[in-house]
């Protein structure tokens, strides 16, 4: 009893045959599949699943087994828990950008500012997906997108039109040994007047099985 | 503990996991800034002779098409002015004419001396190219005959509010 909640691992919780009641079990630092074929698991007969960050219950019923245990989230209780690593992003300061310029009959030209970000190492998969989206809707007529730059075993997504919906920017994310680059590129029309504002982008690293539930 | 009890657990435990999924959240803020922009340019290369007279009257007008601008403002109620770099001899006129974009307003056949004057007024928030500019040339029969020569039309777009 007592221990905080860890949101670096996932939980997964098992209706012990041995025992009454549904007790967290085992603490991993396999990703998910595994954990789910894992000969440990087999000796129990239900199991509840609950990655750390994520809304969705997985459950699986043992080939034993023939009742399935409902939700249950079990953070805190002590005795053993399941936990598979997981990466957060972090980010260094936001840029500022600014649109000055066009060529005489087009629309302003859009501008770019530069940030970075990394992931920590505490997950070595590769499953991860990072996430992005703006917590406010830009002013009518001004775009922001976004470009993560990859690292080799990562797959940017390119270039991506940010909106308050979130969408991938990158998957197949990896920890990082350094920051990479994240560009934001502004554009506006010719109809939007002088002016600046600040908005806050948010991002989210997730498996993508487990989408952004929980995300901000 | 009952099946029952379990199943109310969880539910009182989900806030617990609630704060931990924020932990996975980062967050930029990120400043953008749109100055006021104004910007016009020109193209083509008019050339215009007067060479021709209805007998009675003054050497025949001549004009020059062909030449367009472009415009874009992010400001409202900009304003093209036209110029040219020096004066142009005694009882020889050049004017020029511009189409104005949506939105704004023409003045018309403009004479253009060193002085500034207005061309096209009311420009607000819009870019449009391919705008068409004529020339005109008008000479009296006392300029005489003049030798060719060059003057540069400047266009300035000046920003509104």
């Amino acid at each position: 009893m007592g221990d905080s909640p860890d949101p670096l691992w996932h939980e997964i919780c098992v209706a012990n045959p041995r025992k009454r009641g549904v007790a967290p079990i085992g603490r991993f630092s396999s990703p998910v599949d595994q954990i789910r074929n894992s000969d440990y698991l087999r000796r129990y007969r239900d199991i509840v699943m609950r990655p750390s960050g994520d809304t969705t219950f997985i459950n699986w019923r043992s080939r034993v087994g023939v009742r399935v245990v409902g939700f249950a989230v079990f953070f805190g209780f002590g005795g053993h828990r399941v936990a598979v690593a997981q990466s957060t992003v972090t980010l260094t300061a936001g840029p500022t950008v600014v649109i000055n310029t066009a060529i005489a009959g087009s629309a302003p030209t859009p501008a770019t500012g530069v940030s970075t970000w990394d992931t920590n190492g505490t997950d070595k998969s590769t499953n991860r997906y990072i996430w992005a989206r703006l917590a406010s809707a830009p002013p009518s007529g001004v775009t922001v997108k976004a470009l993560l730059a990859a690292p080799s075993v990562d797959i940017s997504a390119g270039t991506v039109t940010l909106s308050t919906s979130y969408q991938i920017l990158e998957t197949n994310t990896a920890p990082t040994a350094s920051p990479f680059s994240i560009t934001y590129t502004v554009s506006s029309t010719s109809a939007v007047a002088p002016q600046t504002q600040a908005i806050t982008v948010y991002y989210c690293i997730k498996s993508i099985s487990s989408g952004t539930t929980g995300c901000l | 503990m009952s099946r029952t009890k379990k199943f109310l657990v969880s539910f009182a435990l989900l806030p617990l996991a609630a704060s931990a999924l924020l932990a996975q959240t980062a967050s930029h803020v990120l400043t953008f800034q749109v100055s006021a922009i104004n910007q016009v340019s020109v193209s083509g290369t008019p050339s215009l002779t007067i060479n021709a007279a209805v007998a009675g009257s003054a050497p025949t007008t001549v004009t020059a098409t062909g030449s367009t601008y472009s415009v874009t403002t992010n400001q409202s109620s900009a304003k093209i002015t036209a110029a040219i770099d020096a004066a142009m001899p005694t009882g020889v006129t050049l004017s020029t004419t511009l189409t104005a974009p949506a939105g704004g307003t023409s003045a018309g056949r403009q004479s253009l001396s060193a002085t500034a004057t207005d061309v096209v007024t009311g420009i607000t928030k819009l870019n449009q190219a391919g705008l068409a500019i004529t020339y005109q040339l008008d000479a009296t029969a006392a300029a005489g005959v003049v030798s060719s020569a060059t003057r540069t039309v400047t266009y300035t777009i000046t920003g509104g509010v």
